[in-house]
């Protein structure tokens, strides 16, 4: 399908117009006010719109979009993900307030860079939320959740697949008091999947086989005899019951007879028993659980606490769970420090320092992959081998969960980029040897410390240079 | 109040036949049955288990051969609590083909969560609950529904058995294919508990593994314990599984009497069983127990004594012993005891004294010849200074609740009231005369 990409003007503001297409170019929004998305194919318009609000790029993911409702796509989830729905380019007057509120607002936001993926998604709710003016994130039952619950602007971030990482992330924003949650429902998850689409069935306890017969237990007062209704089948008339023991006909329920239980017998293993076993079949990957091994979940409806709409504007820096504990780095806010005063060293003795940074660029696809604890895992085992090939007086931080800080002291520029490029390849094997058919891309750079210029600007200049995916 | 030299004085002057006129009753009824039929079949008993030992150990490994899948069945109310010791004690089995099936008839306790639970974990095969309770031939019956096994063996739940019970009770089927049904051996597990108890453990040593040994060997064993019992799955097919009770256990061994198939009694199946620890629930019991023999063998199964062609001697002396015994002679003891006190008036105390120094002399001789038979006489010897009760306790105490039980019966049907039937299916009993 042909892609149509044209610009509206209203007044200041240029609207970007996507009409039809099937592939939406997210980088091409960038420099427009808003959007509009005229589909008419409602999959197409969710793809476009969930494409943007998924992108890492704030100037994209925060962008105001409207759709162009010619018919009735628009679900819960795709009116919290747009910020509006015009049936007629004359309403744009309306969009275009809605949008110069969000840009305004916008422009509140402090850019920040981040330690971890979670605290980049939860910055990202937060941001979006702020910029919206709204103070809850509330989650909407979805059939096209992976979950059956959505909560917009945090699981348009998840791949259909990893949609239960959402519920870590908001107990993870919970936990760090940025949101806090009420309850709104209990969910039972495929233990092997995490999927929320689950087939219940009574099946049978020795087989699982859900080919099941029940029927009822007859009890016989005079003759004692008790067994399932098919035993008490005359063959001249299907309609009465005659006892197969002393062969009386049956007359009254509760007089002469009565039925004190039920049976089930098992088509296919042929075992008897009265207590069925309730399985769960996952929809998405077939695995059959009992009931009791299912994974529960608390799904709760969520406000922003002060520190939330702080950490809105300022960003989250990052959580308990991040990585600034890590052995053999420092924090950030150290790292700054000690930069400061090998910049200081640098004035007063002839040495050549450097600073570095190594960046994962399909970290987030990675992550997703493998998930919150084999990224802890793969992160210390990083630092350990990044620590092998420096000296110990050299310092190492994260940026960000996919990017590594290093202050690399009283070296020549030349060895410092040995050091950095022998540190890559080492970083590239080690995610191979780990994750087979995962290809790290990995970018990096030295830059020479210069005692002229403060520390804060040759880490601006160091890390523009960083290429986000 | 007489001395003893008095006493030795006039028995000594007695003469013999006004000493059996003062003691036919004992000596014509009560010691050639109790006494010297016992002594005399136990001896033949002895000679038979030497002389047979072969065939016994050759039927054992035929058994063995086969391993046929036999079916424990235990049917019972508020059991629960017992249950996962009798579910260990038959994990213990030298025998291990067997299937488990629980019936719970209705409890009202925790026992279906305990069963559940036992299922869940493999100490029970398969577990069936009546949310109504139906009696406990119901529930064997359903038990019986959905047994697999060629031999179906029937447990009390407060029963423990010896490791190698279900290997000896299974042994006779193979033993002689004529015997259809095998009787266990029941011991009584709590002995010290009271007077009642230890009482009742020397009744047992008697009247459970001597005389059972006693009338099976005569071939009128009578009454198969439900506490522990074997059966052939197609013959309890033949006679359609266990009917309204109280008394099924015998109810049932008469069914496959005749049906023309020998019931025997295994001693060396032992199982331990515990028995009423007071007086008053001991009446109770009996009540049931005693009333179940007018009930089954004088009303139901009248028909043994008639001549049919279906008569068999065996079943017309079984049933015979049972009521002339318990029935019948029980009532002529009264008179008996009425002639001693309108004849005998002045003498009553002599009589009496004499009369619990034979029975005691008696009892005493009977605790030894079941030393023979139990298991481990040594610690059983502990009871000989009980044996001396043991002539008021069977000569009064159980001789008048039988009597009471027996007249209920008798005039009354009081059976039909028994609440160990729900009175649904009693209420159909007595209209259909069943």
């Amino acid at each position: 399908m042909k892609t149509h990409i044209s610009t509206i003007k209203y007044e200041e503001l240029d609207f970007c117009y996507f009409k039809d297409n099937e592939s939406i170019d997210v980088r091409a929004i960038i420099d427009f006010n808003a959007v509009i998305i005229n589909c008419s194919d409602k999959v197409l318009a969710n793809h476009a719109v969930h494409k943007i609000r998924s992108n890492n790029n704030e100037a994209v993911y925060l962008k105001p979009i409207f759709v162009y409702n010619k018919i009735d796509y628009v679900d819960q989830v795709m009116n919290e993900l747009v910020d509006g729905v015009i049936y007629s380019l004359e309403q744009l007057g309306n969009s275009a307030d809605t949008a110069r509120k969000i840009i305004l607002k916008s422009k509140d936001l402090v850019e920040v860079s981040y330690v971890s993926f979670e605290t980049y998604v939860i910055t990202k709710s937060l941001r979006y939320l702020y910029s919206r003016s709204k103070t809850t994130l509330e989650p909407i039952p979805y059939r096209n959740s992976k979950i059956g619950y959505y909560f917009p602007s945090i699981s348009t971030n998840y791949e259909s697949h990893d949609e239960n990482k959402v519920l870590e992330v908001l107990k993870l924003a919970e936990d760090e008091g940025l949101i806090v949650g009420d309850f709104f429902e209990n969910i039972y998850l495929c233990n092997n999947c995490f999927d929320g689409f689950l087939n219940y069935r009574e099946v049978c306890p020795e087989c699982g086989s859900s080919n099941l017969n029940s029927e009822d237990l007859i009890h016989h007062f005079p003759c004692a005899y008790i067994g399932p209704a098919s035993d008490f089948t005359n063959e001249f008339n299907a309609y009465d019951m005659q006892c197969p023991k002393c062969s009386k006909m049956l007359k009254h329920i509760g007089v002469d007879y009565d039925k004190p239980a039920v049976i089930f017998t098992c088509h296919k293993c042929n075992s008897t028993f009265q207590d069925v076993v309730i399985k769960a079949k996952c929809t998405s990957c077939s695995t059959d659980t009992d009931v009791e091994y299912l994974a529960p979940r608390e799904i709760k409806k969520y406000q922003l606490t002060p520190k939330g709409k702080y950490a809105a504007i300022s960003g989250v820096a990052n959580t308990k769970t991040d990585m600034t504990r890590m052995p053999g780095t420092v924090d950030k806010v150290t790292f700054d420090v000690m930069l400061q005063y090998e910049i200081e060293r640098m004035k007063v003795a002839d040495i050549d320092s450097n600073i570095a940074f190594i960046h994962l660029s399909n970290s987030k696809e990675l992550y997703t992959m493998i998930g919150k604890d084999a990224r802890m895992n793969l992160l210390t085992d990083l630092v350990q081998v990044t620590r092998n090939s420096i000296r110990s007086s050299d310092i190492i931080s994260f940026d960000s969960s996919s990017t590594l800080l290093f202050s690399i002291n009283e070296s020549s520029i030349k060895d410092a980029e040995k050091v950095v490029e022998k540190i890559s390849k080492l970083i590239i094997q080690l995610i191979k040897d780990n994750f087979k058919n995962f290809e790290a891309k990995i970018s990096y750079k030295v830059h020479p410390l210069d005692s002229t210029i403060s520390y804060q600007e040759q880490l601006k200049m160091l890390t523009s240079d960083i290429v986000k995916e | 109040m007489i001395s003893l030299s008095d006493f030795i004085v006039y028995w000594e002057g007695v003469g013999f036949s006004k000493f059996l006129r003062l003691f036919w009753y004992y000596f014509i009824v009560e010691a050639p049955r109790y006494l010297f039929m016992d002594f005399i079949v136990l001896m033949f008993y002895f000679v038979n288990k030497h002389l047979k030992r072969k065939k016994w150990a050759d039927a054992k490994r035929r058994f063995f051969e086969e391993r046929p899948l036999v079916s424990v069945i235990i049917p019972g109310k508020n059991e629960g609590k017992h249950i996962y010791k009798l579910a260990r004690s038959l994990n213990e089995q030298t025998y291990k083909n067997f299937e488990l099936i629980i019936v719970d008839d209705g409890s009202d306790d925790d026992t279906p969560i305990i069963c559940k639970d036992l299922q869940k974990h493999g100490f029970i095969d398969l577990f069936l609950r009546n949310d109504v309770r139906g009696g406990k031939a119901s529930a064997a019956n359903l038990a019986l529904r959905y047994t697999k096994g060629k031999y179906i063996i029937h447990f009390d739940a407060d029963c423990s058995f010896n490791r190698d019970a279900i290997e000896n009770v299974l042994t006779p089927f193979y033993y002689n294919s004529k015997i259809g049904a095998v009787g266990g051996n029941l011991e009584v597990r709590n002995t010290d508990e009271s007077l009642a108890t230890t009482l009742q453990t020397i009744e047992y040593m008697k009247s459970i593994t001597t005389g059972r040994i006693v009338t099976s060997h005569l071939g009128i064993y009578a009454i198969i314990s439900g506490a522990f019992g074997a059966f052939r799955k197609d013959i309890l097919d033949q006679v359609n599984g266990w009917d309204i009770g109280p008394g099924l256990d015998g109810d049932i061994t008469m069914k496959i009497r005749k049906k023309g198939y020998k019931i025997h009694f295994e001693p060396t199946a032992t199982g331990l069983t515990s028995v009423p620890r007071n007086f008053s629930i001991l009446a109770k019991q009996r009540l049931r127990w005693d009333k179940s023999i007018v009930r089954f063998r004088v009303r139901k199964h009248r028909d043994v004594f008639l001549p049919s062609e279906s008569f068999r001697l065996s079943n017309f002396v079984s049933s015979g012993e049972n009521i002339l015994f318990n029935v019948i002679l029980n009532f002529h003891w009264y008179l008996y005891g009425l002639d001693i006190i309108f004849n005998y008036s002045q003498l009553l105390m002599y009589i009496f004294l004499m009369n619990q120094l034979m029975y005691t002399t008696s009892n005493f001789l009977q605790f030894f010849m079941a030393l023979t038979v139990v298991e481990k006489p040594k610690t059983k010897l502990k009871l000989l200074p009980y044996v001396p009760l043991m002539a008021i306790y069977n000569g009064y105490f159980l001789r008048i609740v039988r009597t009471i039980a027996h007249t209920r019966e008798l005039l009354f049907r009081s059976s039909y009231n028994d609440p160990w039937n729900p009175p649904k299916s009693s209420n159909q009993a007595r209209r259909l005369k069943i």
